[in-house]
């Protein structure tokens, strides 16, 4: 659904739209005010996933600016059938972050920083429930998942590593990783489309 | 698993799951890209495969940005967007109708519309615009770039600097290093005269001249006050050799260079003494020991 002049008319006129999808919507249309509000509706998730791949807030937070500068310059790519505005941003997070953590351990500066991590505040009641269930559904999901699926999964997914890579991490067989991978992902899909997905 | 030539299409299905993962490894990503690209069917499974695992990324809670870097951030990016309109500009342009009319005969000759000349000026202001807003943006990138390189410019000369201090401060180890060793090196020990605890340990290196005192326990001198040091020779000389004050450790090193003839040496003393020094000792012994 391509924004028409009269959405961006409309949403001139009509400021801070609640909507995800409207105010990407906004965005694409050129609002610089819907990246603000953009931002203050995920910043904290997309900080999270940054903090949970890089493991230390100075270069989590470089990358969520990264991430929302991104969302600006591509939101006309961004389309409701292509599944929820999180899920989109989250997506972008966890590549912008696997990057820099990528370049960085080919400069040999991996960090090891503990997580500093501070409780997300502010969030409003409703948007926190449906945060949390989200995550225990996921959760749950990768529960049903073996330890060892699970791991390789873990691994591939926060931490960028490749299956050779994992297959060295473990000390396990590269075939067995990749077995491992394929019924992993296999699975928590199966079991994701199960349960439905919300955004 | 085919090594040479393209992958099976049953080969690849097996992997897509790892590719859209981006977990696979260098030349076994590229055959399998390969086939995606010409497969319609693993094209939309990847694509699919990656919407789920988009989901995945939920599974980190969000963590509060700090208030204070929040609101900063949220404003450079704000500002950012706003001054890069450009981006943006043809899509508004585009979509109302007149506007995309004009955009269109850019392209095609004015003639074929008629009044040719109001449409070419139209369609030159269009131009205009669409370019001056890209020149903006390219300069505000550039401004960006341009701080960004000021930024690592500044670093690359502390870093420098910071070299070069750690430089004079090994030439400055490994000379003290040589004062204190080698066989022509004499040691007088020197003890307190009453504060207990005060002692020190001075390396006369009589090949080179240097003299190395190493002090410890040494109180804070008063405010206006310093200690100094003195050799004392055989023929009554006090001949001063620099004053100086301790540590917050009560630590003191001090080098002198100063030739004396072996012999000659009777004594060495610590004094307490205006600050700045003096020419001939005043103040109290702090430190004494005798030349063997």
């Amino acid at each position: 659904m391509k924004p028409t002049a009269a959405d961006a008319a409309y949403l001139h006129v009509h400021p801070e739209p609640e909507a995800p999808d409207a105010i990407v919507r906004a965005m694409a249309g050129g609002d610089e005010r819907a990246l603000g509000a953009l931002y203050d509706r995920y910043a904290d998730a997309v900080h999270g996933v940054a903090l949970r791949v890089l493991r230390d807030g100075t270069l989590a937070r470089e990358v969520v600016e990264e991430v929302f500068w991104q969302a600006w310059r591509q939101a006309s790519r961004w389309s409701p059938e292509r599944g929820g505005v999180s899920t989109w941003l989250l997506t972008i997070a966890r590549s912008r972050a696997l990057d820099r953590r990528r370049a960085l351990s080919r400069r040999g500066e991996e960090s090891s920083t503990p997580l500093d991590a501070l409780p997300a505040e502010g969030a409003d009641a409703s948007r926190a429930v449906e945060d949390a269930d989200l995550r225990r559904m996921l959760q749950e999901a990768l529960d049903t998942l073996p330890a060892e699926q699970r791991d390789a999964l873990s691994l591939a997914y926060w931490e960028g590593l490749t299956q050779v890579e994992i297959a060295e991490r473990t000390g396990q067989p590269l075939g067995t990783v990749k077995t491992r991978m394929r019924l992993a992902l296999r699975k928590l899909r199966e079991r994701l489309s199960e349960t439905g997905r919300t955004s | 698993m085919t090594t040479a030539g393209a992958m099976s299409h049953g080969e690849a299905q097996e992997q897509l799951e790892a590719f859209a993962l981006d977990a696979l490894d260098g030349a076994e990503r590229a055959v399998v890209a390969a086939h995606v690209a010409g497969c319609a069917a693993c094209r939309a499974e990847v694509e699919a495969i990656r919407d789920d695992l988009g989901t995945l990324a939920h599974l980190a809670a969000p963590v509060a940005v700090p208030a204070d870097e929040r609101a900063t951030m949220r404003s450079r990016l704000v500002a950012r967007a706003a001054a890069d309109r450009s981006g943006n500009v043809t899509n508004r342009m585009a979509s109302p109708a007149s506007a995309g009319d004009r955009v269109r005969s850019i392209d095609s000759a004015p003639s074929r519309r008629g009044g040719g000349g109001w449409m070419l000026r139209a369609a030159a202001a269009v131009l205009l615009v669409v370019m001056g807003g890209a020149l903006w943006r390219t300069r505000e990138e550039r401004d960006l770039a341009r701080t960004a390189l000021l930024a690592r410019g500044e670093r690359a000369t502390a870093l420098e600097r910071e070299n070069g201090r750690l430089r004079g401060e090994l030439d400055g180890t490994r000379r003290m290093v040589e004062a204190l060793t080698g066989p022509s090196v004499a040691v007088v020990d020197l003890a307190s005269d009453g504060r207990a605890a005060a002692r020190a340990r001075m390396f006369w290196n009589q090949a080179t001249n240097r003299w190395t005192l190493v002090a410890h326990n040494l109180p804070k001198t008063a405010e206006g006050r310093t200690y100094e040091l003195w050799l004392l020779t055989a023929d009554g000389a006090k001949i001063p050799a620099g004053t100086f004050s301790p540590d917050a450790g009560g630590r003191a090193v001090v080098e002198a260079t100063y030739e004396l003839p072996a012999a000659s040496l009777k004594a060495i003393a610590v004094t307490e003494e205006p600050a700045g020094g003096v020419p001939q000792p005043t103040g109290p012994i702090v430190l004494v020991g005798a030349a063997r």
